[in-house]
This record gives structure tokens, sequence and C-alpha cells, in this order.
């Protein structure tokens, strides 16, 4: 079976290297951007099956991003996670209900709790 | 038309003029019922007495003539005497009663009723008077004479007509003269009137010209008492109402500048309200994000098996990503410091051309723009904390470095000016927009610009380098103009000053 792709947007080089070492040990293939002008350009040729998507990046934002992934009919059905030190209740129900991002998590987050939430995401 | 008659009636002059018609008409009606009554005593009682002298003469001759038993002479003598004027009839009555002879033969043969008639009783025009006829002591009959009343009546007619147009003329002569004279009268009344309306117009200035010594003069002096007290109380009212104007003026000035204040004050707290906020959400994220790394990585080391190489990278972030939080957590602790100004300074000698290499050294080995450093080899000496000065310095390097682009050379230069040194730090940047000059100092504040957009940065660096200078009792400021790059100067005073500790 083919292992499950997961996009990791963050303009952090060092959360990028810490998600993907561990997905990948998870046994998915990795794809990373740092920032959302490179994500868009590798969603145009790579089919993904998940985005891992961080809020506070400059330019193009994690918001504005998932709004854009959400509009675009090619890549209906993809899973999206919003990461971010973004905390509030407020920015939860944003992620959830008006970007239709399909689970949040904050930062500082535990590793196990990412790779199970990205497993049941993968899972339906 | 009835309307003024009416008014006319009511008015003063109006009523005045009927009071002195009343009493002329009253007067005159009088004087005339009193001529009347007179006139008419005066001329009968002259005509009586022409008549009785008219009748004794008559009775003289004809009591000759009779007693002669001449009866053609008293024929003719009663004859001339009917021709003369108002002599109508002339009878000669016998002593037994009868009419012996009469110039009207109408009267002759007839019984006469002896008697006088009432002269003022008369009804018809003639008045009868008889007289005896005696001579001698013999009664030799009567003599009846009729008198005709006309023109003693048109004598009367025609001195009351008279009388009447004397009244009539009179009367109208003085409705005239009271016409006049209450006109006279009242002019001071009028003239107050008017003078009163003035007055009431606000012309407080003027006044009534009456000078007799009566109730119109008492008046008007009254009423120029009243326009001067009026002008002296308006004057009064406007000077009092031109200070309180003044006054309120004044208070609304202060007032409108306490609300300029207030707002103000308002604006820049809800400012550093939202740079507040902004600064909770930039420190969550500025702190979570090393925090993220050091915990995660942690943790992978902890369940991966991973080659050597890759483990020490990992220790390596942790390590860097430890230092990066210990250095914000530094710049926060050091801007609560500031604020709370609790924020102590070593007192000792620093040499600033020193420190200024020292700072610079390690900034110029790393990539990006190459740094000159232009500063003599020593620099009159300062006193303050080496550390914090030293950070200072290299917090406006690194800016510099983030905004100039690589090509350019970043200059740090200093010189000695009125006891105080100056250090300037140039860079080839974009240069400070405009809108952010002001706020460029105050903490928390991130430039809007897309350097500022692209690093991360707590918006603390320059806040805190603004206390520390100015705890040295120095100034820091920026010259700029955009798109020629920006120059970063700090000036600090020379070593007599020592800090409190």
């Amino acid at each position: 079976m083919k292992p499950s792709t997961v996009l990791i947007v963050d303009d952090d080089q060092n959360i990028r290297e810490l998600i993907s070492v561990n997905l990948r040990s998870a046994g998915y293939a990795v794809m990373v951007a740092a920032d959302g002008k490179d994500a868009m350009e590798l969603l145009g040729s790579a089919a993904v099956d998940l985005i891992i998507l961080d809020i506070m990046m400059p330019d193009i934002d994690g918001w504005e991003l998932c709004k854009w992934i959400r509009d675009e009919p090619r890549l209906e059905g993809v899973k999206i996670l919003m990461l971010t030190a973004k905390g509030t209740d407020r920015d939860k129900l944003i992620g959830r209900e008006i970007f239709k991002a399909d689970d949040y998590m904050t930062k500082p987050f535990e590793i196990d709790l990412l790779q199970q939430t990205v497993s049941r995401l993968l899972n339906g | 038309m009835k309307s003024a008659l009416s008014n006319i009636l009511h008015s003063y002059k109006g009523k005045w003029l009927i009071a002195i018609f009343s009493l002329c008409l009253g007067v005159f009606l009088l004087l005339i019922a009193d001529r009347i009554v007179l006139t008419r005593q005066f001329i009968y009682e002259r005509e009586i007495q022409r008549i009785d002298h008219v009748g004794g003469l008559l009775t003289n001759f004809i009591g000759d003539n009779l007693f002669d038993n001449d009866t053609n002479d008293v024929r003719k003598i009663i004859a001339t005497a009917t021709e003369q004027p108002d002599i109508t009839v002339i009878s000669l009555i016998t002593p037994a009663r009868t009419v012996r002879y009469s110039s009207d033969p109408a009267f002759e043969k007839k019984t006469t009723p002896f008697a006088d008639s009432k002269i003022n009783k008369l009804t018809n025009d003639i008045f009868y008077k008889t007289f005896p006829i005696a001579y001698k002591n013999a009664n030799l009959g009567f003599l009846q004479i009729g008198f005709s009343l006309h023109s003693i009546r048109q004598h009367l007619s025609i001195s009351l007509y008279r009388v009447f147009i004397l009244e009539v003329v009179l009367f109208f002569a003085v409705l005239f003269i009271a016409w006049g004279i209450t006109g006279r009268l009242l002019k001071p009344l009028y003239e107050m009137k008017e003078v009163s309306n003035k007055i009431a117009g606000g012309n407080f200035s003027i006044r009534a010209h009456s000078t007799s010594h009566d109730i119109i003069g008492d008046l008007a002096a009254a009423l120029n008492n009243m326009a001067l007290q009026l002008g002296d109380l308006t004057d009064n009212m406007k000077i009092r109402i031109q200070e309180a104007t003044g006054d309120l003026l004044f208070s609304n000035n202060q007032l409108l500048n306490k609300s300029r204040e207030l707002e103000e004050s308002n604006r820049k707290l809800k400012e550093l309200d939202r740079l507040k906020s902004d600064f909770v959400s930039m420190v969550s994220h500025e702190l979570k994000t090393p925090l993220t790394s050091i915990i995660g990585f942690s943790r992978t080391l902890l369940t991966l098996d991973l080659p050597v190489g890759q483990t020490r990278n990992y220790l390596g972030i942790i390590e860097s990503e430890g230092k990066r939080l210990s250095g914000l957590i530094e710049e926060y602790l050091d801007i609560s410091k500031i604020e709370a100004g609790e924020f102590s300074l070593k007192n000792e000698p620093v040499d600033l051309a020193a420190l200024i290499r020292e700072a610079a050294e390690p900034l110029s080995l790393d990539a990006g723009p190459a740094l000159r450093v232009e500063v003599p080899a020593a620099l009159p000496p300062i006193t303050g904390d080496r550390e914090h000065l030293k950070q200072v310095v290299i917090n406006l390097v690194d800016n510099a470095k983030k905004y100039s682009p690589p090509s350019e050379e970043i200059v740090i230069s200093s010189e000695e000016l009125d006891h105080a040194v100056i250090v300037r730090i140039k860079d080839n940047g974009p240069g400070i927009k405009e809108c952010d000059r002001e706020k460029l100092f105050d903490k928390f504040f991130r430039g809007s610009d897309p350097v500022a957009a692209r690093t991360r940065g707590s918006g603390l660096g320059l806040a805190i380098a603004k206390g520390i200078i100015e705890a040295h009792g120095g100034s820091i400021w920026a010259e700029s103009v955009p798109g020629k790059g920006s120059v970063f100067c700090f000036r600090l005073p020379l070593s007599e000053r020592s800090f409190p500790p």
C-alpha cells in the first residue's frame, strides 16, 4: 500500500524537521514548504493527503492558504491540520468553522499527540 | 372709520376735548339762556316805558281836547299817533266802557274788554294798554292803545341770533384753542412716549427735554433717570457678559485642551493595549516556537533511534532554541524592569571605543552586509554599565544588518561633542517610514515594513536600548530619509556623571 503523503507548511525550519523526522519514522511520505507560496507551488504538482499548516507565516498566512486549499476543487478531500501558537478558543473556532480545517493543534505540541491526530485524520 | 373715532374718543386728547367740549357747551347754554331772559326783560321793560311815555303824552293831549270837546282835534291826534311806528290802533273809550272812537273802524261801537293785556303772555302781535283820561279830577274815559310787538320781537330775535352766532363762534374758538392747548400740554407726553420707545429699542443715551416743575417734569426726570440706570445696568451687564463669555471661552478652551489630552492619552492607551495584546500573542508565539523545538526534539531523541550525526544536530537545535528562549525571557525581564523603574546599572568606567569594536567583531563575521568601524582608537572615558551598553550596540547593528542589502556597508562612527560621545550606526536600507518614526522606540512596536513582517522579533530591542541609554543620562534617536537608509544615534555624557546604584 502506498504510504500517505503529508505536507508540512511552517516557516520555522526546526519545526519542519521535527515533524518530518517523526512522521517519516512512522511510515509517511513527507514534503515540506517554508511558506505559503512554496506550498501552493508544491500542491500544483504533487498529490497530498494531509497538510499540516502553521498559521503565523509571513506574506501568505495559514488562514489564507487554508482558504485557498478549500477553494481549489482539485484538492477536495485533502485533510488540513492547523498547527499554531495561537491557542485561544476563538482561533480554534475560526480555524474549524470558517476556514474548514479538519483539526487544530496548538504549539507546543506533544509529538505523540500529533502522531495520533495525523493517523486519525488519514484513516478516517 | 368707527375705530378711528373710537381711538380719538379713547385717546387722552379726545377725553380732554370731550371734557372741554361738554364744559363749554354747558356754559354756553347757560349763557344763552341767561341772555334770552335778560334781553327779553330788558327789551320789554324799555318798551313798556316807551308805551307809558307815549300813552301819558297822548292822554294829556287828548284829555285837553276832550275837556274842550274838540273831537276833531282828538281824531287828528289819534290819526297822527296811529301813524307812529309800532302803534297799530288807538281807541277812545267812554267812561261807560264803550268804544267812542277808534282808529280802526272795526273796534267802533264795540264793547272792548277793558283790561291791559299782559305783555309776556301775549299770543297775538298786539299789546293793548288802557290809560285813564283824567282832566282836573274829571273822569273823561279811557284811551286804549294797541302797540305792535313785531319790531320788539324782531329786535329780540336779532339779538338772540347775534348771541347765538357769537356763542357758536366762541365755542369753536374755545375748541380750537383747547385743541391747541391739549396738543401743547400733551407734547411733552408724546415726546416721552418717543423717548421711552427709543429706550425700549436700546438707545439709553436719549433724554426727554422737559423742564416744567410739575408732574410731567417729574415724569420726564424719572424717565431720564430710568434711561440712565438702564444704560448703566446694560453696560454693566455687557461687561459681565463679556467677562463671562471670556471665562466661558477660556474654560471651553481648557476643556477642549483637556478633552484633546484625554483623547490623546486614550488613543495612546488603546494603542498600548493593542500593542500589548499583539505582544502577548507575539510572546506566546515567540516563546512557544523554541519550546516546541526543545520539547519535540527531546522527545524525538528519546523515542527514535537516530544516527549520531542527526542526534548531535538535534541536540544543537535544542541548545540554540534554549538560548533563544533564554534571550527572549531576558528581554522581557529587561523591559519590565525599565517599565517599573527598577533597572539597575553597574557604575563602572567604560572604554566606549573598545566596547564598540568588541560588539562589532562577532557580528562582522556573520554573512550579510559588511561592517566598517570608524571609531578612534580611544574615546573619552564614560561611566556606565558595560554589558548593557554593548547590548545596545549589538541590537542597533543587528537591526542595521536586518535592513541592509547584503552588498551594502554598515558604518559605525563616533565623535566627541559637548561633553558627550555620540555613536552613529548607518545603514543603506530602505529607511524608516514617516508613519513609523514616532513610535520607533515604543515598546512592542514593530515596523510596518516587509523586513519586520519577515523576521521575528519581540518589538522590544529599541525600547530596551532607549531605556538603557536614558538610564545613562543619554539620548537615542534615528535619522532617516526613506529610500536612503537610516542612521541610529545615541549620545552618552562624559565621565563626571555618576549613576545611582
